[in-house]
């Protein structure tokens, strides 16, 4: 089948390069054709002024600058032959903007052609970015023109089902609903796919480590981690767990730096406070024993004397965290479950945290990050990792 | 262009100010240097002085005279 829908905008390539993208020939991972690609459109962005005020589009073009592309080309050439699997179809999340150019570099260093289906919300980060690989692709990288198809549709099963008939890779960004949707339209037999599901995240704070800290860097780390992305990421902490010896001390100056912050940075807004609400009703209401001890709708605690798997069932966020103090950090078991991705540690050895992952068996926890860097950008992701996944090994004994 | 001439246009051209700004300027003291700023002015030194800087130094290089001493070590050789 040959993707011929009308109803597809392009804005990078068009159908006639989408149709051709079968015949392609797939690159080597990390190939130069790529990589040089990729470094200048980080200096492409970071050279544009209008990027300037979008801090998401210039941490992207960060990541993609040259010295950052060097190491992780390092960090991939292990002696094996890599190359790309083919055409790969990425769908992009709506809440995420610059998720789809994050995804176009996993698949361009992979070796893929690359089509992304990116949100139909008119974000202006996409407008960027995209008239920057324009730019490129129409001067010095026409070579690269037959790799790279940004398109945008409206719903759409039967658009779906022609690109996913071409595919050989599928990469769908949830959320969950997003997920069962796209899996209707079937994938030709050698095609794989990677799916990212909806997920929750904790912190843990070990209080006589963050104690010896500075109070407002680690404030700050913190709201980068949550409050910034008004804590809806999958990345974001839900929940904070406390360790050590001075709890009480530590949890006070920790709540208190971040109320100042949070308070003067963040814009709450009248439905948030209202949800927040609501949250902690249906927990309570699940007979789950909970008790609100903070006093206003900025940063909403909700302190709770067990975990259980069922606990982040009442999640929330725009600033609504759990809380729980643990003697043992065993304790947090119960919540590593199959949604549990990312732990933000402060003052906790990352060893400490894999071997309560390894010695329960755990169904959860793909990634252990400093606090301030949960919304890091990396090239494992949900324990993908996304270069190896997205392209083929052609084996020859060493 | 002699390497002083390049580190000043790096901070000149990214963070939109002149070069009598640059004494004594440090991470925060103006509006452009936030820690957007901050990564915007790493791409440019990398780039203008083909080098690849260490996550260290990176965190270290909080004012204008901080990174001339930085780049100037043998990691990177630029003398300034």
């Amino acid at each position: 089948m040959q993707a011929n829908s009308a109803n597809m905008d392009f804005l990078v390539g068009s159908m006639e390069i989408l149709q051709g993208m079968p015949a392609i020939p797939s690159l080597s991972v990390f190939s130069d054709l790529a990589v040089n690609f990729l470094e200048d459109l980080s200096r492409e962005l970071i050279n544009d002024k209008n990027a300037r005020a979008y801090s998401d589009v210039i941490s992207f073009a960060y990541w993609i600058r040259r010295a950052s592309l060097e190491k992780a080309k390092t960090m991939m050439t292990d002696g094996r032959c890599r190359i790309g699997r083919g055409v790969a179809l990425h769908i992009a999340p709506s809440n995420v903007p610059v998720n789809f150019a994050v995804t176009m570099t996993y698949s361009l260093l992979s070796g893929n052609c690359t089509v992304i289906r990116v949100s139909s919300k008119p974000f202006e980060q996409i407008a960027i970015i995209c008239r920057a690989l324009n730019k490129l692709l129409s001067g010095a990288f026409s070579s690269l023109i037959p790799y790279v198809c940004v398109v945008r549709y409206e719903h759409s099963d039967e658009i779906t089902a022609e690109l996913s008939a071409m595919c050989d890779v599928r990469v769908v960004w949830g959320g969950n609903r997003t997920i069962a949707q796209i899996r209707k339209a079937s994938l030709p037999p050698r095609a794989i796919e990677l799916t990212f599901s909806d997920r929750h995240s904790i912190a843990i704070i070990n209080s006589d480590e963050y104690l010896k800290r500075d109070p407002e860097k680690t404030a700050k780390d913190f709201y980068t981690d949550t409050y910034y992305t008004d804590q809806n990421a999958c990345s974001s902490p839900r929940l904070v767990v406390w360790t050590g010896s001075c709890v009480s001390e530590a949890r006070e100056r920790f709540w208190s730096y971040l109320d100042r912050l949070v308070k003067q940075d963040y814009n709450l807004r009248p439905i948030q406070s209202v949800d927040k609400l609501l949250s902690l009703c249906l927990l309570s209401a699940s007979g789950q024993s909970a008790r609100l001890v903070s006093s206003d709708n900025y940063v909403v605690r909700v302190e709770v004397d067990h975990l259980s798997p069922e606990l982040m069932n009442y999640k929330d966020s725009g600033g609504y965290f759990f809380e729980y103090t643990a003697k043992d950090i065993n304790e947090i078991v119960p919540v590593l479950t199959k949604s549990c991705q990312t732990i933000t540690v402060l003052g906790i050895p990352y060893k400490d945290v894999t071997d309560v992952v390894v010695n329960n068996g755990t169904k959860g926890v793909d990634r252990i990050v400093p606090m301030g860097m949960a919304m890091g950008i990396e090239y494992i992701w949900d324990g993908f990792d996304m270069i190896s996944s997205m392209s083929r090994i052609v084996y020859f004994p060493q | 262009m002699t390497n002083l001439e390049k580190y000043n246009k790096a901070f000149t051209d990214t963070f939109e100010i002149t070069e009598d700004q640059l004494d004594g300027l440090k991470y925060q003291d103006i509006d452009a240097w936030d820690s957007v700023g901050h990564m915007s002015l790493i791409a440019a030194l990398e780039d203008t002085f083909d080098i690849m800087m260490d996550t260290d130094d990176i965190i270290d290089l909080n004012s204008y005279e901080k990174g001339k001493e930085i780049l100037g070590k043998d990691d990177y050789g630029v003398s300034l």
